[in-house]
């Protein structure tokens, strides 16, 4: 196969990186990236794109930690070269405070980040309401300017990207060789997947540029998360809620919960308020599958349903996945010669 | 009873309201008057970045290293506050980083969090091997000294444009206590060899990912001759000048380089910032902190003098802890002229 075409359907911080991956690792490959939606207006752009993350009970936790560890190495470089701040990656500080102390003091992801360890009884007074922390160094990634850099950085590599809503991802297989599904929440509807639903999150990102740290209520909740320009305060995590209209009641909600963790807060300017739909499951499906109808074959590999850890690991899965895509395209060529015979 | 505070930056002001706050209740005849020639942006004050940090080391000095801790804890109080935003006043964590190992300093147990550098933090760094990290606290004054001014004139403390020549000038005028804040110029008013001048320059930037304090170490160079990276606001601040004995408030085209070249070392993307201000200025450096009392006399006029300056590169670090001694030395001058009692201890 002479040069391999690969759709990759999805154009959120998942789709952009995978296709990014497929690239660094097939560069024979031709690949175009098909979305309905491009930022400002993904998931991704949502999410205030922390790297704290969120624990799938169906996948195992080794290669949860591997996933996380390849994001983390990979976006560190990132932060510490001249293109940190186009590509919108910053290093953060900051505490995670629980209320009760947890169970598991420490997090399978405890020594990839930077610096962890229990908060001081002086760090704790800042929070009388919560009797444990934990400090920490991790890594932000700013949407839109890291969706805009992974755009950037396809088009210089000749990735095509094309507006378009796929309806059903068989339309696509006689344009591609292989189609890689990143559709996020859009999976429910592409691909009827029933196993995987909205958690709806409210944020709220406003004008408080004193705000430094991080401060996360380890009930997942309630954070502040400050990025380049703005400070994400959260949240809620609403199952199986599917709509995207704010809400002035938790508006209000979220904006006192975050203000009695951090009071300077009162004085935030210019709040905007945004709605995403995490696309949550058990477990991300990462894997192959071959639809087929009478008689022809299109090879898929899917990677959605990061739900609530979608930058935390989408390095990790990307790479996972381009290596899916590889797998495939063998195939394809196994079964091409043999053919040829 | 008339009281003068000459010099209105971050030491003037704040001892102002510190003296105000004690003993106004206690001396309703008390009268305060700030003279000063320059006022908020144009004192030293305005010019640093704000953060609290002491020296590396404070060489034994007790009394400095308690005065920073007072002036933390009082902070720190401050922290949860309405006010907070309009101080300018805010938490920031940041490093340290050295090139050898050092001794912990002095403050390691008054901020918050001080540990050291991971291996893998100080791949961030190439070029040093070792390091702090700690939470400490921002007080900008281009916020903190109008707020200030503001807490002052609520009170009906005065506020004079003038440059002061003598102290015999304030107190011929009828004033009984004199607040001596003048800061690296207080040699003007009375010969001072330890007071000299430690030239700083600094280039404000737009660089808002920064959200770390970055502080250099060189200790052959000394103190701030290190490139610093000091994200505020607003603004994030990069420095690394300190000139003994240079006068010079011009910025310098050398030292620009100097600053821009070592502080985009540091962080590659800085190169991308967006410069917006450049400024230099001059630290009142002096062995130790002049705070004591003296009286002056000459002819029939007396004045009671309370020096308050030569706080170096650590003014706003040290601020509140000299402002509440300030106000103890008030208080005895009070005791002596039997004009209050034993001031109580302040709740």
């Amino acid at each position: 196969m002479a040069a391999p075409k690969v759709a990759v359907v999805g154009a959120g911080v998942v789709g952009l990186s995978t296709a990014l991956c497929i690239v660094e690792t097939c560069p024979s490959c031709s690949v175009t990236v098909l979305s309905d939606q491009f930022s400002p207006n993904t998931t991704s752009d949502v999410a205030a794109g922390m790297l704290i993350p969120h624990t799938y009970p169906g996948t195992p936790i080794h290669v949860q930690q591997q996933w996380f560890k390849e994001t983390f190495t990979y976006l560190f470089a990132i932060s510490n070269s001249a293109e940190a701040s186009e590509a919108g990656i910053h290093l953060v500080s900051g505490w995670q405070v629980f209320k009760n102390t947890p169970k598991e003091e420490l997090p399978f992801w405890s020594d990839v980040v930077l610096g962890f360890r229990p908060m001081s009884k002086a760090e704790l007074q800042k929070f009388p309401q919560h009797q444990f922390g934990q400090a920490f160094t991790t890594l932000k990634c700013d949407c839109p300017p890291y969706l805009l850099w992974l755009e950037k950085r396809l088009k210089a590599t000749g990735v095509q990207i094309c507006t378009r809503k796929v309806a059903d991802l068989w339309e696509l297989h006689s344009e591609y060789n292989v189609v890689v599904n990143c559709a996020g929440i859009g999976a429910q509807q592409l691909v009827g997947d029933e196993e995987l639903f909205p958690v709806r999150g409210q944020v709220l990102k406003v004008h408080a540029p004193w705000v430094k740290n991080f401060i996360r209520d380890g009930d997942g909740l309630t954070y502040i998360y400050p990025g380049i320009h703005r400070v994400t305060l959260g949240g809620t995590r609403e199952k199986e809620n599917w709509s995207l209209s704010p809400d002035p009641g938790t508006t209000k909600d979220i904006f006192d919960r975050c203000c009695s963790l951090e009071p300077s807060l009162r004085g935030a300017q210019d709040i905007k308020v945004k709605v995403g739909l995490r696309p949550s499951r058990q477990s991300v499906r990462l894997e192959r599958e071959v639809l087929s109808q009478g008689g022809v074959k299109l090879p898929v590999v899917h990677n959605y349903g990061h739900g609530a850890g979608g930058f935390s690991v989408h390095r990790g899965t990307a790479k996972e996945a381009a290596r899916l895509v590889g797998e495939c395209i063998a195939a394809l060529q196994g079964s091409s010669s043999r053919a040829k015979l | 009873m008339r009281v003068a505070i000459i010099g209105a930056g971050v030491i003037g002001l704040s001892t102002a309201l510190c003296i105000h706050e004690q003993y106004h209740g206690l001396v309703p005849s008390l009268e305060m008057e700030v003279y000063a020639d320059r006022y908020t942006p144009h004192t030293t004050s305005d010019g640093a970045a704000g953060l609290w940090q002491p020296y590396l080391s404070d060489h034994g000095n007790l009394q400095e290293t308690l005065w920073n801790k007072e002036t933390f804890d009082y902070l720190l109080g401050h922290l949860g506050s309405a006010a907070a935003k309009e101080m300018g006043l805010f938490l920031i964590s940041g490093y340290n980083l050295f090139t050898q190992p050092v001794p912990d300093p002095s403050w390691k147990n008054i901020a918050l969090g001080f540990r050291n550098l991971t291996p893998k933090e100080l791949e961030l760094f190439p070029g040093y091997s070792y390091g702090w990290f700690n939470t400490a606290l921002m007080l900008e004054c281009r916020s903190y000294l109008p707020w200030l001014t503001n807490r002052l004139t609520q009170r009906g403390v005065k506020f004079f444009h003038k440059k002061v020549e003598s102290f015999q000038e304030v107190s011929v005028d009828g004033v009984d206590v004199v607040i001596n804040c003048t800061g690296v110029r207080a040699g003007e008013l009375q010969p001072d060899p330890e007071l000299q001048p430690g030239r700083g320059q600094v280039i404000k930037v737009l660089a808002p990912w920064v959200k770390h304090f970055i502080i250099t170490h060189d200790i052959k160079s000394g103190i701030y001759n290190s490139p610093y990276v000091i994200p505020g606001s607003e603004f994030t601040v990069l420095g690394g000048i300190y000139q003994h004995g240079n006068w010079n408030e011009e910025n310098s085209a050398q030292d620009h380089k100097t600053i821009w070249e070592n502080c985009c070392r540091l962080l590659p993307a800085l190169q991308e910032a967006k410069i917006v201000q450049e400024w230099s200025g001059l630290r009142p450096a002096r062995p130790r902190v002049r705070l004591e009392r003296e009286t002056l006399r000459h002819g029939h006029f007396q004045a009671e003098v309370i020096h308050n300056y030569g706080h170096g590169g650590f003014g706003i670090t040290i601020h509140w802890g000299c402002a509440m001694a300030a106000a103890r030395l008030f208080g005895s001058i009070l005791q002596e002229k039997k004009l209050a009692s034993p001031p109580q201890p302040r709740l």
